[in-house]
């Protein structure tokens, strides 16, 4: 709904739509290196947690891994894992599955420094199904009429408690574009929420798997901010992350449900 | 503050002392012979006592008191011939005068309307001022001469380029301008983004824009008042003018309603771009539709030389659309009736009842779900003004207004089958009232001191639910209060202070301080201004702002009044003055107060130009130094940071030349230093994509603004009954790229890299308008 509002909102720059665009150089400011953990823990697999750094806007995409943290989750229930380093930066525990209602804890430990977090899965919320539809060219399409597709994902949507959604979408296994979404305007209602995208083309014979992970209203706003990082905001800024002692990151434990389809003809 | 407070009730006090002794006056209006229309800003005086003068007020009007005797009475206005008339002063005596206006001076390019040293001598200092006989020789900006947009390149202003409406006078915001058409708030100032201003100029008779300076009758705003009259319509004979142009065309008619008696004027425009678009074989195109049209009414009717009633309005629109997915319209709507009332020779009465609204509405159209959206701001006004003419020492003006806002957000509308819930947000409604006093009193003739008091109240009222917020913008309470139940108060006083020390008839010194208030506040998300930014009142949360203005002033005529030098500083102290939080969701959220951070501002320049006022050559060069800052704890760890408008360099040049009694050419070259901007620092992964790293809020420039305009008016005919003009104009002459926006993104052809990315808007756009009146 409110990415909806805003879009609304901000539509007026139709004027956009007569303008051109040019590439142009920035003289970009000094700054601090920042660490950059991603954790996630989820109840249908193993946990990952990933270290990597900033990089300089002019250095080719390649985050590398911060190698030498002292990674550990805490239920609970008091249980300690110390996770394993499965490759430079990147984290995990064989055989750790994360648990509906459970509180976890994320301790890293990193060149003297310490990065902490809590977050509880919430209760999980049935995927009934999804389908796929082609959409009729319009406006808003950035690629080929042939091959627009929008997945729809139907769920019923639990009263009176406030459910925050992360849709995450794969194309033949590769994560494609995700969606954090809210119930704040449709509580309790039985959901048949449009994917909504203009700018992503399918194939016959393509394999789309949509999760639906159930996250905290914390990671949702992070997720959500991360998502509106966009030029014409007054004040651009980071998302604000749940990790104690760090600027940027998140730590998100998350029940995941998926359910695939075949583009047919 | 006390000490220019007690100054005030002194120079009050003194009016109480001047004695009158068998002193009568002298007073009535100056309208121009040929249509009637009132003129403001005429010099009357006497001519065996030049310092008994005066000027004639915003609707014509004006009073003299001298001690009997024989005198000789002068009235005089460039673009008229001077009127004299010997007078035997020994009751008070009503003198009306009809000026004729003098063909010989009209062929000469002038740019100031006043006495030709008034800008040295006149008290007022931070003003702007044109009207209708200045247009002749405005620059073509766009195919039109648009005054206001002539306003915006003196020193001071700041415009913020292509595509927002946004116009900055001293470091102010753009929220902080109060636009008044007869008297009525204009809350939009800007059709399709800026590239317009909301008024027809046609239709304007006079404007004035005040810096922060503006008198005691003036209120509401922060950083400047602009006050347009627009025009009241010939009350001789019927004329018809407009003008037929590549983006719009316009019309106007004026007549008698009763000869010499009553008035009307009439004016639209309409562009007509999308009709173009229609015209495109491209889908993606002609499926779109992007106008705006406007209507300025006026009507008025002297009852007799005591009454006056005059009724105005305005009504506008910019549309936009695109092959039913989107649609949206905005516009403002303005209504005015006042009563001008004589009351014997030496007060005048101006009563006025306003009413003015802004809206917004949309609706799109997302394949299977369908929305639509309402806004409203609306305001009923009541208003009594007074001038009184004392004596010819003092002037004093007072009076008290009420104003009954609301505000409507609107509701979402969404399909019945959605599985929607929009959110309803509540209306609001407020009071805003007062009272203010100003005094004009000429000590003697080089001292000439303007002091004023302005008592703003502001009660925002119910019915409604109203929330307290803690440090970090989360709710700890929430209050029901019933229908018209006081949520919060405010009462602010605010002095106003001018004085003009005149050297002698070519220099003069001036200084001024002002308090001023606000209480409506604009939220903006964007770094560009939208029709779709919020308003919000005053609250137990938001505060009143108010900002505290120095500024003084060295003014200079030299070659023979040719030319005008003016020189001021200011400084600006700025409370209460409102950011976002980092994130900030505004966006149809009822909590949007918990969005909000409050810091204090500070702005201070110099502002220097040089005018050429007649000869074959006119125009002027203005050159502004500034600097404004924002300090807000939660920002930037509590520094002082760069406002978004703050421009270091602000320069233009406006030139107009008379080649032949045919052709005038202009030409204006405008230059800024780039808005202070958010961009990221660096790079970084996130949930498999790539993401920005942000270290300060307007810690980066955007390229520094320049642009020239070039135009040309060639005369094809005139006549007594026919008149026509070609108006030839280039905007953008140069092609100069102006950023409009940058964004970051992956490169679209490289996924390895990531890249800056400018967006400009026109960059070289002719126009052709043919005028015509008869």
């Amino acid at each position: 709904m409110k990415r909806y509002i805003k879009f609304l909102a901000t539509s007026a720059l139709f004027i956009l739509l007569y303008s051109c665009t040019e590439t142009i150089d920035i003289d970009f400011n000094d700054f601090d290196n920042q660490y950059v953990i991603e954790g996630n823990v989820s109840t249908d697999e193993a946990p990952l947690i990933s270290i990597t750094s900033t990089i300089n806007f002019d250095e080719p995409n390649e985050f590398p891994g911060v190698p030498g943290a002292r990674v550990t989750l805490t239920d609970d229930l008091g249980n300690i894992d110390v996770l394993d380093e499965i490759s430079t930066g990147l984290f995990s525990k064989d055989g750790f599955i994360g648990q509906e209602g459970r509180t976890y804890s994320l301790s890293v430990e990193l060149n003297n420094e310490l990065f902490s977090s809590v977050c509880k899965i919430p209760n999980q919320v049935m995927l009934d199904s999804i389908s796929i539809e082609k959409e009729e060219a319009s406006i808003w399409s950035d690629v080929d009429a042939d091959s627009i597709y929008n997945v729809f994902v139907y769920f019923q949507d639990p009263i009176e408690v406030d459910n925050y959604y992360f849709f995450v979408e794969y194309v033949n296994g590769e994560q494609v574009r995700s969606f954090p979404m809210s119930d704040e305007y449709s509580d309790g209602e039985y959901l048949d929420w449009e994917l909504h995208t203009h700018d992503r083309e399918l194939n016959v014979g393509d394999v789309v798997t949509v999760e639906m992970r159930c996250i905290s209203e914390d990671v949702f706003e992070y997720l959500r901010d991360l998502d509106q990082d966009n030029g014409m905001s007054a004040t651009p800024t980071n998302p604000i992350t749940n990790i104690q002692n760090a600027t940027l990151g998140y730590f998100s434990a998350h029940t995941s449900q998926r359910l695939e389809l075949i583009i047919e003809e | 503050m006390n000490r220019i407070l007690l100054i005030c009730v002194l120079l009050l006090g003194s009016i109480f002392t001047v004695r009158a002794q068998n002193k009568f006056s002298i007073s009535g209006s100056i309208t121009d012979s040929g249509n009637g229309e009132t003129l403001i800003g005429t010099t009357v005086y006497l001519k065996e006592q030049p310092t008994l003068g005066t000027i004639t007020n915003a609707y014509g009007f004006y009073s003299i008191s001298a001690p009997e005797d024989d005198y000789t009475l002068v009235v005089s206005f460039i673009g008229y011939e001077n009127y004299e008339k010997e007078i035997h002063l020994t009751s008070d005596l009503r003198m009306d005068v009809a000026l004729h206006p003098n063909n010989q001076q009209l062929t000469e390019v002038v740019v100031s309307s006043k006495k030709k040293n008034s800008n040295v001598t006149s008290v007022k200092m931070g003003v702007e001022k044109l009207n209708p006989k200045d247009v002749e020789s405005l620059p073509v900006l766009l195919g039109e001469q648009d005054v206001v947009r002539t306003l915006t390149l003196t020193p001071g202003v700041k415009t913020t380029g292509d595509g927002s409406g946004g116009m900055f006078v001293r470091g102010g915001n753009n929220s902080q301008n109060m636009i008044l058409l007869d008297e009525a708030t204009v809350y939009n100032s800007s059709h399709m983004m800026g590239f317009f201003s909301t008024f027809n100029s046609d239709a304007i008779k006079d404007l004035t824009m005040y810096k922060g300076t503006a008198p005691a009758e003036y209120g509401g705003r922060l950083s400047s008042v602009m006050d347009i009259k627009m025009k009241e319509g010939n009350n001789r004979d019927y004329h018809v003018g407009g003008g037929i142009g590549l983006l719009y065309s316009k019309l106007n008619v004026e007549g008698p309603i009763v000869k010499d008696k009553g008035s009307f004027f009439v004016a639209g425009r309409r562009t007509y771009a999308d009709l173009f678009m229609r015209m495109s074989p491209d889908e993606d195109i002609n499926g779109n539709e992007l106008y705006f049209y406007d209507l300025n009414l006026k009507a008025n009717y002297k009852i007799n030389d005591n009454n006056r009633i005059y009724v105005s309005g305005y009504f506008g629109r910019d549309v936009m659309s695109s092959q039913d997915v989107f649609g949206m319209d905005w516009g403002n709507e303005t209504g005015t009736v006042r009563w001008n009332h004589v009351w014997g020779s030496k007060l005048f009465s101006n009563s006025t009842f306003i009413y003015s609204e802004y809206m917004y509405r949309m609706n799109a159209n997302f394949g299977n779900l369908n929305m639509g959206l309402r806004s409203e701001i609306n305001n009923i006004n009541l208003k009594q003004d007074f001038m009184y003419f004392l004596n010819s020492k003092n002037t004093l003006s007072f009076g008290l207004f009420g104003t009954r806002g609301t505000m409507i957000p609107g509701q979402v509308e969404v399909d019945d089958d959605s599985t929607l819930h929009p959110e309803d947000l509540e209306d609001r409604y407020y009071w805003e009232y007062g009272a203010y006093i100003s005094e004009e009193w000429k000590i003697n003739s080089r001292l000439t001191v303007v002091a004023g008091l302005r008592a703003n109240g502001f009660n925002l009222v119910g019915e409604g639910d109203f929330y307290s917020y803690d440090e970090d913008g989360l709710v700890t309470d929430t209050t029901h209060y019933s229908s018209g139940e006081n949520v919060k108060g405010y009462l602010n006083l605010e002095p106003r202070f001018n004085i003009a020390y005149v050297l002698n008839d070519k220099n003069s010194l001036k200084f001024s301080y002002a308090r001023n208030t606000q209480n409506l506040h604009l939220i903006q998300n964007s770094t560009t201004s939208m029709p779709t930014d919020m308003w919000v009142p005053s609250s137990q949360n938001v505060k009143t702002e108010i900002s505290d203005q120095i500024s003084g002033g060295y003014f200079k005529n030299f070659n023979d009044d040719k030319f005008q030098f003016s020189g001021e500083l200011y400084y600006k102290w700025m409370q209460n003055q409102i950011d976002l939080r980092d994130g900030a969701d505004i966006f149809g959220n009822e909590l949007i107060e918990g969005e909000f951070l409050y810091g204090k501002g500070r702005a201070y320049g110099l502002e220097l130009m040089v005018k050429k006022t007649s000869g074959k050559m006119s125009g002027w060069v203005s050159y502004t130094l500034s600097k404004t800052e924002k300090q807000i704890d939660e920002v930037n760890n509590g520094k002082w940071y760069d406002a978004r408008q703050d421009a270091t360099h602000d320069i233009s040049v406006v030139a107009m030349y008379k080649l032949s009694p045919k052709w005038d050419l202009s030409a204006s070259w405008v230059f800024n230093t780039g808005n202070a901007v958010t961009f990221p620092t660096a790079k970084y992964q996130a949930n498999n994509d790539v993401a920005f790293y942000y270290t300060e809020r307007n810690g980066y420039r955007m390229p520094d603004y320049h642009r020239l305009d070039i135009g040309a008016t060639c005369k094809l005919k005139k006549t007594e009954k026919f008149e026509s003009s070609l108006n030839f104009g280039i905007y953008n002459a140069y092609g100069r790229k102006n950023a409009f926006l940058i964004d970051f993104d992956v490169a679209e052809d490289d996924p390895t890299r990531t890249e800056a990315t400018k967006t400009f808007l026109f960059t070289f756009m002719p126009s052709i308008t043919y005028n015509f009146k008869f």
